[in-house]
């Protein structure tokens, strides 16, 4: 219900935005915070790149506000978007996505979560070498185990964020696990 | 927040507008508009390529063996369609690709429903004689430097050496009959009285069977082809193509 009121309310504001761009702020003070993490998540971009690839991803945003379907959540359209300029971010500066800063905690909850774990002192312990296991890990998982673990999006939602088969972003999820589970068990840690 | 005014100073400061609806919509169907268009396109191309099938005669598949039958294939295979094809399927594949949700299903099963498209279609515009009717289009408005790349069907079955030989009937004559084939050469022709039948002067026709020197061919069995105006290559355009 609550969901259905945000979306609700999301529509709105896109309504709003349309005819009047004053209201478009509101769409940017409500989603700039999880977007800007999002970002930083998967980028190694410094604050002020974050903040670029920000503003370009919502004045494109504001673009296109006439091709936002309502089937999709607001937030996911927007992630589309901000992942989209990312990527035209990385090209340009000839980077690719990594998740160096990440937070340490975050660490922690992206392996708990994936391997089914508790968030305990060992963990906390480890975190260095936990750093290690992802960075070594393929982007292409890296991406959507972001999304699915840190950003806690569900299946449909990463399939329209990176723009993949549902089965093939299931596909992915699975094996990045299978992949981080592995080389956790051979690192002893 | 600082971000957010920021973000509407440029808005405001570029007079940026969002899209239309009417381009919005457009950019939406018209890549569903192009991945049909692309469909049809190829469903043609894959009609007319299968010409090359209907064209050989299937007694060969029991008096041939394999090695003859698919060097024959290989020989007289429609490339150039074949090409095509290839090429608008699998521009229709991105088109469908580019789609609003087009990313939502798996490569194989759009390849599937292109393929099974314009296999539908295709098998539909064989029904319809479209293809023959684009190919005879083709043949005489077509620039000759692209005609070289799809010469036409009784060239492309020309293969004496290999055991066919497409061409008209001029002469009947007590051992068979003189044939006139792709360039104006002309063959004598055995066959027994049996194949002949029903057979008249000027009829376009395709011998299989063996070479016999030079210019001679003993027919095994010979196949009747539309290869007249609604046959999609008739000879003046052999002869104006070859000269």
């Amino acid at each position: 219900m609550h969901k259905e009121e945000s979306n609700i309310h999301d529509l709105e504001l896109v309504k709003r935005a349309i005819a009047d761009p004053n209201e478009f702020e509101k769409v940017v003070e409500k989603y700039w915070g999880p977007l800007a993490r999002f970002v930083r998540r998967i980028s190694s971009s410094s604050n002020a790149d974050i903040e670029d690839v920000l503003q370009d991803s919502f004045v494109k945003a504001y673009l296109n506000l006439n091709s936002f379907d309502e089937s999709y959540k607001l937030s996911t359209w927007l992630y589309q978007i901000v992942r989209n300029s990312t990527i035209d971010a990385f090209r340009k500066n000839k980077s690719h996505f990594a998740i160096s800063q990440i937070e340490d905690k975050e660490i922690e909850e992206l392996f708990a979560s994936s391997l089914d774990m508790e968030k305990d002192s060992d963990l906390k312990r480890d975190v260095t070498k936990l750093r290690v296991l992802i960075a070594q890990l393929s982007t292409k998982y890296q991406e959507v185990m972001v999304l699915k673990f840190l950003e806690h999006k569900s299946y449909d939602e990463i399939m329209d964020i990176v723009k993949k088969p549902k089965g093939t972003v299931a596909a992915l999820i699975n094996r990045g696990r299978k992949i981080l589970k592995n080389r956790f068990e051979e690192e002893n840690i | 927040m600082d971000q957010a005014k920021k973000v509407l100073e440029k808005i405001k400061n570029l007079h940026l507008r969002p899209q239309s609806k009417l381009v919005v919509r457009f950019k939406q169907v018209g890549f569903w508009v192009l991945g049909g268009i692309l469909i049809l396109l190829g469903a043609l191309f894959f009609s007319i390529a299968m010409l090359a099938i209907f064209d050989v005669d299937p007694r060969v598949l029991t008096s041939w063996n394999l090695a003859k039958l698919l060097r024959f294939m290989l020989l007289s295979a429609p490339y150039f369609w074949l090409f095509l094809l290839l090429v608008v399927g699998a521009f229709g594949f991105l088109a469908i690709r580019k789609t609003k949700g087009g990313y939502r299903y798996r490569a194989w099963a759009i390849v599937t429903v292109v393929v099974l498209l314009m296999a539908i279609f295709g098998t539909v515009a064989h029904a319809f004689k479209i293809n023959l009717d684009s190919l005879e289009i083709w043949e005489r408005q077509a620039p000759p430097f692209l005609q070289r790349f799809a010469p036409p069907r009784m060239q492309m079955l020309h293969h004496p050496e290999e055991g066919a030989l497409p061409g008209r009937i001029l002469e009947f004559d007590e051992d068979g009959f003189e044939l006139e084939s792709v360039g104006g050469k002309i063959w004598k022709i055995e066959a027994k009285d049996s194949l002949t039948e029903g057979l008249e002067e000027e009829d376009a026709v395709i011998l299989f069977g063996d070479r016999l020197g030079e210019d001679g061919f003993e027919a095994e069995f010979i196949s009747r082809r539309p290869f007249g105006p609604r046959g999609g290559a008739n000879f003046h355009n052999e002869e104006r193509s070859n000269d």
